[in-house]
């Protein structure tokens, strides 16, 4: 199912890279000082990619993920999706981030057609779609709820819906289940993998746990703060579909060590 | 694929209403009030010039509401409260869009609505009187200069308070201006425009008033006036409590509309 209703726009090659950044510098003004928060980043993401953006606050994980999905402005280098530069936010990566933001006076149904009114979509094929991306991640029958009805994960999960709606072949997610408890926050993150599997789309999550990252992702980019640069890109190799028996492994362990070294962290 | 599976789907049920036990003490403190009232007036510790009892201003109330007379000053003090209120809002919102939508504008204005803010309207009305003469004019211009800042301010709030993760999501989804504020802000400030519009409906009714003692020969405002000179207490008793009445049943149909229209607030 999710192969229809998800399935890829086109057929790039999974080799070649879909994103591509290249000597990208960020800084802010705040006071009249100028703060720099990205030094020199420099990736390729390919095609159906799982990457996390992995370090602690202030490395700028965040702002690299708006700059990819072009809601911020980069002060110098570049950023290409499918060899265009990136200027303003496109169709074809569609963002999450870690609040729900659904509009309270609409019902699920009415906020999942929200992206599809705002891009001047075809309303009544979308409405089609939202059987069965709710079945999907799991909130079948939902449709004529009010977002205050719903707990904090199932709006995460109308959240996540809403972003599948337009079909983009890039996820950008901004600590996506980052306010939700552990338990739910779990359940979602498999939810998500079956989904970023099943589909192909190319996810790049921002996240600051550890364990997550290893267990989820293809590729970790480690990052470090003052100003945010990249510690280590590292290839995280386990066999696909991915269930929490890795977890139990001794690679699991050296992963998790490795980064733990690399950000500084225990003793 | 299979559903997956949620271990969070339960429903937030709301709380059952209880009748509390404070509301029949406010009907019991309402009785009492009503009795010593009439006791203070009926057993002359209170001069019934100045405190004429409950129950000859209810009788005087009836007298009043069967009174011709009566209906067309209401009408003429409901058409100047309603009229004042309609173009206040109007005004209000109108000039709220423009200045939020406009950063520039509200930053060079910010401190003249302050100064005038602060103005006490009512100090206006002679002004106002001066200008638009004894007619309906200006008790209309009374009632917008009273009403207009509460729902000003109010809007002005509401289309600020937008928060930055809905506007990231708006514009992450590519939409244009116009449904960035049809679909987001508005919506987002109307909860704030109608707490203005509730407050500033009973504003308006005082702007009518304090219009029409100014000098009127119509309206509710003038008969007061006039019961007052003529030391009939019991007709002035009578029609303030005439225009409280109506002043909570205008309150009561904003409300109404609210709860209808801005229903997401509700059960939160």
């Amino acid at each position: 199912m999710v192969n229809e209703i998800l399935k890829s726009s086109d057929e790039v090659s999974t080799n070649q890279s879909q994103i591509t950044i290249t000597n990208l510098y960020k800084t802010f003004e705040r006071d009249g000082k100028e703060k720099e928060v990205l030094r020199d980043i420099n990736l390729n993401f390919k095609k159906g990619e799982f990457i996390s953006l992995l370090g602690p606050s202030g490395c700028g994980k965040s702002t690299l993920l708006k700059l990819i999905g072009g809601l911020i402005t980069k002060s110098t280098g570049s950023i290409q999706i499918d060899s265009q530069e990136v200027k303003d936010p496109i169709s074809k990566v569609g963002f999450m981030f870690q609040k729900a933001v659904l509009l309270p006076w609409r019902t699920v149904e009415q906020n999942l057609i929200l992206p599809i009114e705002l891009a001047k979509g075809n309303i009544a094929e979308a409405k089609l779609r939202i059987k069965d991306l709710l079945s999907l991640v799991g909130l079948e029958g939902y449709e004529h709820y009010y977002p205050n009805e719903l707990s904090g994960g199932m709006q995460q999960r109308i959240s996540l819906a809403r972003t599948l709606m337009t079909n983009p072949d890039i996820l950008l997610l901004d600590e996506p289940f980052g306010a939700l408890d552990e338990f739910t926050r779990e359940n979602l993150n498999f939810s998500l993998m079956d989904i970023a599997e099943k589909s192909g789309k190319t996810v790049v999550l921002v996240t600051h746990s550890i364990s997550e990252a290893v267990l989820m992702s293809d590729r970790i980019i480690v990052m470090g703060i003052n100003p945010g640069h990249i510690l280590e890109d590292m290839k995280i190799d386990f066999q696909k579909p991915r269930t929490d028996k890795i977890i139990a492994t001794e690679k699991y362990a050296q992963y998790m060590l490795h980064i733990r070294d690399l950000l500084g962290v225990g003793r | 694929m299979k559903a997956i599976t949620t271990s969070e789907q339960e429903i937030k049920i709301p709380k059952p209403k209880i009748i509390r036990i404070e509301y029949l003490l406010s009907l019991l403190l309402l009785v009492f009030i009503l009795v010593l009232w009439e006791v203070l007036s009926r057993f002359k510790i209170v001069h019934e010039l100045i405190l004429p009892g409950p129950m000859v201003v209810i009788g005087s109330m009836f007298e009043l509401l069967a009174a011709p007379f009566f209906y067309s000053n209401l009408g003429v003090t409901l058409f100047e409260t309603l009229a004042g209120f309609a173009l206040g809002s109007i005004f209000s919102i109108v000039l709220a869009l423009i200045v939020v939508s406009v950063p520039i504008l509200y930053k060079v204005l910010n401190p003249f609505i302050i100064i005038l803010q602060a103005v006490p309207k009512v100090a206006l009305a002679p002004i106002f009187v001066t200008w638009f003469g004894f007619g309906l004019t200006a008790k209309i211009v009374m009632a917008i200069a009273i009403c207009f800042f509460p729902t000003f301010i109010n809007t002005v709030v509401g289309l600020k308070s937008v928060d930055e993760d809905s506007k990231l999501l708006f514009q992450s989804m590519v939409a244009s201006k116009k449904d960035l504020f049809l679909k987001l802000s508005l919506p987002t400030a109307l909860p704030y425009i109608f707490a203005g519009l509730k407050a500033s409906l009973t504003f308006a009714l005082i702007g009518a008033i304090v219009g029409e003692f100014m000098g009127a020969d119509k309206g509710i405002g003038m008969l007061i006036n006039t019961f007052n000179f003529q030391l009939e207490m019991d007709k002035v008793y009578a029609l303030i409590i005439i225009l409280s009445i109506i002043a909570l049943l205008l309150y009561l149909f904003i409300e109404w509309l609210d709860k209808k229209i801005v229903f997401w607030t509700d059960n939160k």
